[in-house]
C-alpha cells in the first residue's frame, strides 16, 4: 500500500501532502505500507505507480477547491474513469513543464490505467496559500484527523497513539 | 573585436578595459519601444484598413499560465506583424536566498524549475565551490556531467514528442492544413529505413497527442532520462546529492554499469528522432518554403557551455576561459552567425540585465554599483548580474511602459537567443571537442557516431542551418540528443578508468568561508544559458542572481526599443494555414513561439499585494524573477 503525499513546497497550507508525510513516515506503519513524497509531476507519479504496483493507493494533499471552509477534509474514493483525452492530454503537457498539481496527477495516471481499483483522495481545504512554512491554524488543526482517515484507510487504526 | 557596443577594448595582452575618454561608459539613453505602427495615413489607409486581428494567447497553452504572448495578425498580409511575450508570475528566488547560508542555494534553486531541477542544482554548487576556493575530484565532476546527460534525456524527450511535435501532427495539421495531410499520404519518408514510417502521414500519426506511436516512446523514454539521473544522483527529481566540490551520491561499480544499459537504449531513440525531424523539417520545407521564415529571427546566439573535462576544471574564475574551452559543449557568444568568442569572461563582462519594460525598479539609481570589475579586473556594468538588486514592483501595466515579470539580459546590449542548438552551434564553429571515437566538430556541423544497440552504428550529421527558425530549433534539438548521447559515452568511459585506477573520490571536503566572495556558475539547462551569481560575506549570501535561457528568450523589449527573442521570431512569422481568416488558428505563430521550449511555469509566490493568489503552480520558473 502506498500513501502519497503531493504538496508545494513553501506555500504553506499547499504544501500539506509533503508535510503530512515528513511529520509521519516515521511513525509506527503497518509492514507493507510505504510513505512517500510524490510532489512531482503526474507522469513520474505514473512512471513511479507503475514501478511498484501497489495494491491500494492513498494520497493526500490541500486542494483549493472553494466550496468548503478552510480545514475541511474530503475524503473520496477515486472514480477510475479518466477524463477525456483532451484533457489529459492539456493536463500532461502542463505536467512535463514540471507544474505539480493533484487534479494532473489523478487525470494523467487514470488515463493510463495506473491506479489500483482501491484509489483513496484524502483533501484539505487550505487556508493560507502564501509563501512560508507552516500550516495555517484550521488546517493545523485538521492534521491529526487526516491522520487517523490515513490510518484508517490502511488498516492500522489500533496503532493511533 | 568582441563588443561593438559597450566600450571595452582589449589590451596586447588580452586584458579588458573600459575605453578611455568614455564620459559614462554604461549609460543608458532610453529609446521608444519598436512595434507594430497600424498605418493611418497615405492613400486609401482609411479606407481600406489593414485586416488586423488582435490575438492574446494568455495562458500560452501548456506552460502553466505564466506566459502570455499578444500578437497582432494581419490577415491581408497573412503574417504577424506584432509581438509582446509577458512573463506572468513573480518568482524571487534572489529575494528568499538573501542572508542565507550559500549551501541552502543549492536546494532552493534545484526548485526554479521543475523540469530540470538538478541543472540548478548544479550550477549553484559550481558557483558556491567557486566561492569556496574547492574542485572536485575528476570522478565527481564525471558524476555531474553524467547526471546531466540524463536530465537532457528527460528534458528533450518531452518536448520533441510532447510539446512539439503534437503541433506537426495529423490532428492538428487537419485542420489547419489539410492539403498536407493529403501530401503526407503519397510522400514516402526519406529516413524510413531507421524509424519505420512509410509515408509522412504514418509519421504525422505517430505525433499525434495521446495515441501517437512517437508521442507514447517519449513519455517513456523521460522515465529513461529520470533513471539515468536516479543512478548518479540518488534521487531525482530535485537531487539532494549535489554538493560544493562533488556529490554525495554513494557510487559503486553497479551505478556506472547500470547507467550505461540505460545510455544503451537511448541510441536508438536518438537515431530515430533525428531522422524523424529531419523527414518532418524536409517535408514542410518542400510543401511551402515559407516555413523557414515561421520563427525565423537573426543567428544571435549566447551559451555558457556544459560538461567539464575533470582534467581541465578547476573551479577557479581565475582559469575559466582555460576550463570553459575544454567543456563538451562550449560556452560562446554568436553574433548574424559568426562566432565572436568562446571565452567565459567575455560572456560575463558584457551581460547586462534591463527592467525598463519589467514589473522591477531599477536598482542603479540607488548610488554606484557594487562591484565595477570581475575578480580578474576586466570591466563589468552597473546593470551586470553581481550589481543587480531585484526590487519587484508591478506598475504601468501597458506595453509603451511594464508588461512583464521578465527582464531584459542583453550582451554587449544586443538580442541574445539561447537553445539546445545553440550549443552545437558555438562547438560546431569552434570546430574543436577532445579527442573521441564519438563525436566530431567540422565547422559546419557536428558528426556523432552512436554504438549498434537494435538499430545498426550510425553516423549522424548536424550541419549548421542557414536560418534560425522553428523547424531548425525542433531539428536542432533531436540532433541534441544524439550529441548528449556521444557525450554521455565519452564520460562514462573516462568514470570507468578513473573507477578502475582506484580514483573513486566523488566529492572534497570544505569549510564556509566566512571573508567576503563573489563567484558564478556557469552551466547549461536544456534550453541553454544559465548563470548563478553569488556575492557571500560572513557565511551568508548579501546577492544571489540566477539567469535562465528563458529568462534571454522571452525577455521583453529593453530600454533601447528591441524586442526580445520570442518577440522577434513571431513578428514576420508567416500565416500559412489554408483555412478562412475566421478559423486560422495561429498555428504557426505557436510552432514559433514552442519551438523555445519555453520553460516558465512557476512555483510560487504569485501575490496580487492583497495576499490573494490567482493561481498556484509550482514548480518551472525558469524566465521569473
Amino acid at each position: 500500500m502506498l500513501v502519497g503525499g503531493i504538496g508545494l513546497p513553501w506555500l504553506r497550507d499547499l504544501d500539506f501532502g509533503t508535510q503530512f508525510i515528513v511529520r509521519f513516515q516515521h511513525e509506527p506503519w503497518p509492514a507493507g505500507v510505504l510513505l512517500e513524497d510524490l510532489s512531482y509531476a503526474a507522469h513520474r507519479v505514473m512512471h513511479r505507480l507503475q514501478e511498484i504496483e501497489p495494491a491500494k493507493v492513498v494520497l493526500v494533499g490541500a486542494m483549493p477547491r472553494d466550496v468548503d471552509p478552510p480545514g475541511t477534509i474530503r475524503r473520496y474514493t477515486l472514480d477510475l474513469t479518466p477524463p477525456p483525452p483532451e484533457e489529459v492530454h492539456e493536463r500532461l503537457t502542463e505536467a512535463v513543464g514540471g507544474i505539480i498539481d493533484l487534479d494532473h496527477t489523478l487525470a494523467v495516471v487514470r488515463h493510463w490505467h495506473a491506479f489500483p481499483a482501491d484509489t483513496t483522495v484524502i483533501e484539505v481545504e487550505p487556508a493560507d496559500r502564501s509563501f512560508g512554512l507552516g500550516f495555517s491554524d484550521p488546517v493545523e488543526r485538521a492534521v491529526q484527523q487526516v491522520l487517523r482517515l490515513v490510518r484508517d484507510e490502511v488498516g492500522a487504526t489500533e496503532l493511533l497513539a | 573585436m568582441c563588443f561593438k557596443n559597450l566600450p571595452i577594448d582589449f589590451d596586447g595582452e588580452g586584458n579588458a578595459r573600459l575605453r578611455e575618454g568614455v564620459a559614462d561608459p554604461y549609460a543608458v539613453t532610453v529609446a521608444e519601444p519598436k512595434g507594430y505602427v497600424r498605418p493611418h495615413d497615405g492613400p486609401g489607409a482609411m479606407l481600406a484598413p489593414p485586416r488586423l486581428r488582435e490575438w492574446s494567447i494568455d495562458p500560452v497553452t501548456r506552460v502553466a499560465g505564466a506566459l502570455a504572448v499578444h500578437t497582432v495578425l494581419d490577415l491581408q498580409k497573412r503574417e504577424a506583424v506584432e509581438a509582446h511575450s509577458q512573463a506572468m508570475l513573480f518568482r524571487g528566488y534572489e529575494v528568499i536566498l538573501k542572508g542565507r547560508d550559500p549551501r541552502d542555494a543549492i536546494d532552493i534553486s534545484s526548485r526554479a524549475c521543475g523540469v530540470c531541477g538538478g541543472v540548478h542544482s548544479t550550477v549553484s554548487s559550481l558557483a558556491i565551490e567557486q566561492a569556496f576556493g574547492i574542485c572536485p575530484p575528476p570522478l565527481g565532476v564525471l558524476v555531474r556531467n553524467l547526471g546531466e546527460v540524463g536530465e537532457m534525456f528527460y528534458d528533450h524527450p518531452l518536448h520533441l514528442g510532447l510539446l512539439a511535435g503534437p503541433d506537426y501532427s495529423t490532428s492538428i495539421v487537419s485542420v489547419t492544413n489539410p492539403e498536407l495531410v493529403v501530401k503526407a499520404e503519397s510522400t514516402s519518408c526519406g529516413h524510413a529505413d531507421v524509424h519505420g514510417f512509410k509515408t509522412m502521414k504514418d509519421l504525422m500519426d505517430a505525433l499525434n497527442p495521446l495515441t501517437g506511436k512517437i508521442y507514447l516512446e517519449s513519455l517513456e523514454y523521460t522515465r529513461v532520462g529520470r533513471i539515468m539521473c536516479m543512478q548518479m544522483y540518488g534521487k531525482y527529481p530535485h537531487p539532494s546529492t549535489l554538493v560544493p566540490g562533488g556529490v554525495s551520491t554513494t557510487i559503486s561499480t553497479s551505478s556506472f554499469n547500470e547507467y550505461y544499459t540505460q545510455l544503451g537504449k537511448i541510441f536508438d531513440y536518438c537515431k530515430v528522432m533525428a531522422a524523424t525531424w529531419d523527414d518532418i523539417a524536409e517535408f514542410f520545407l518542400e510543401a511551402n518554403p515559407a516555413y523557414e521564415q515561421v520563427g525565423a529571427r537573426p543567428t544571435n546566439l549566447i551559451q555558457t557551455g556544459i560538461w567539464d573535462d575533470p582534467e581541465a576544471y578547476d573551479a577557479t574564475y581565475a582559469n575559466c576561459n582555460e576550463w570553459g574551452d575544454r567543456r563538451w559543449a562550449l560556452p560562446g557568444i554568436i553574433l548574424d552567425g559568426e562566432l565572436r568568442t568562446t571565452r567565459l569572461t567575455d560572456i560575463n563582462m558584457g551581460i547586462e540585465e534591463f527592467v525598463e519594460h519589467s514589473y522591477y525598479d531599477d536598482w542603479t539609481t540607488n548610488g554606484g554599483p557594487r562591484f565595477a570589475t570581475d575578480p580578474l579586473g576586466n570591466p563589468i556594468s552597473p546593470y551586470h548580474a553581481w550589481n543587480k538588486e531585484t526590487i519587484p514592483r508591478p506598475q504601468g501595466k501597458n506595453f509603451k511602459e511594464k508588461y512583464s515579470w521578465d527582464c531584459a539580459p542583453r550582451w554587449d546590449r544586443q538580442v541574445m537567443e539561447s537553445g539546445t542548438y545553440g550549443r552545437m552551434w558555438t562547438t560546431a564553429l569552434a570546430a574543436r571537442t577532445p579527442d573521441n571515437p564519438f563525436l566530431d566538430a567540422t565547422g559546419d556541423g557536428l558528426r556523432i557516431t552512436l554504438p549498434r544497440h537494435g538499430l545498426p552504428e550510425m553516423e549522424l550529421n548536424w550541419k549548421i542551418p542557414n536560418t534560425l527558425n522553428a523547424l531548425e530549433r525542433n531539428r536542432g534539438r533531436a540532433y541534441a540528443m544524439a550529441f548528449t548521447a556521444a557525450i554521455g559515452m565519452n564520460c562514462i568511459l573516462k568514470a570507468f578508468e578513473y573507477w578502475r585506477r582506484g580514483e573513486t573520490a566523488v566529492s572534497t571536503t570544505y569549510k564556509v568561508p566566512k571573508d567576503e566572495r563573489v563567484a558564478v556558475g556557469f552551466w547549461e539547462a536544456g534550453r541553454g544559458y544559465l548563470t548563478h551569481h553569488l556575492h557571500m560575506d560572513g557565511g551568508r549570501i548579501v546577492n544571489y542572481q540566477i539567469n535562465t535561457p528563458s529568462t534571454w528568450n522571452a525577455s521583453p523589449r529593453d530600454p533601447f526599443g528591441n524586442p526580445g527573442p520570442y518577440e522577434e521570431a513571431i513578428v514576420g512569422t508567416p500565416i500559412l494555414e489554408s483555412v478562412s481568416d475566421d478559423d486560422v488558428k495561429g498555428i504557426d505563430v505557436l510552432r514559433a513561439i514552442r519551438s523555445f521550449d519555453p520553460c516558465m511555469p512557476c512555483t510560487t509566490h504569485m501575490d496580487t499585494g492583497k495576499g490573494v493568489i490567482v493561481r498556484e503552480v509550482n514548480s518551472c520558473g525558469c524566465t521569473l524573477e
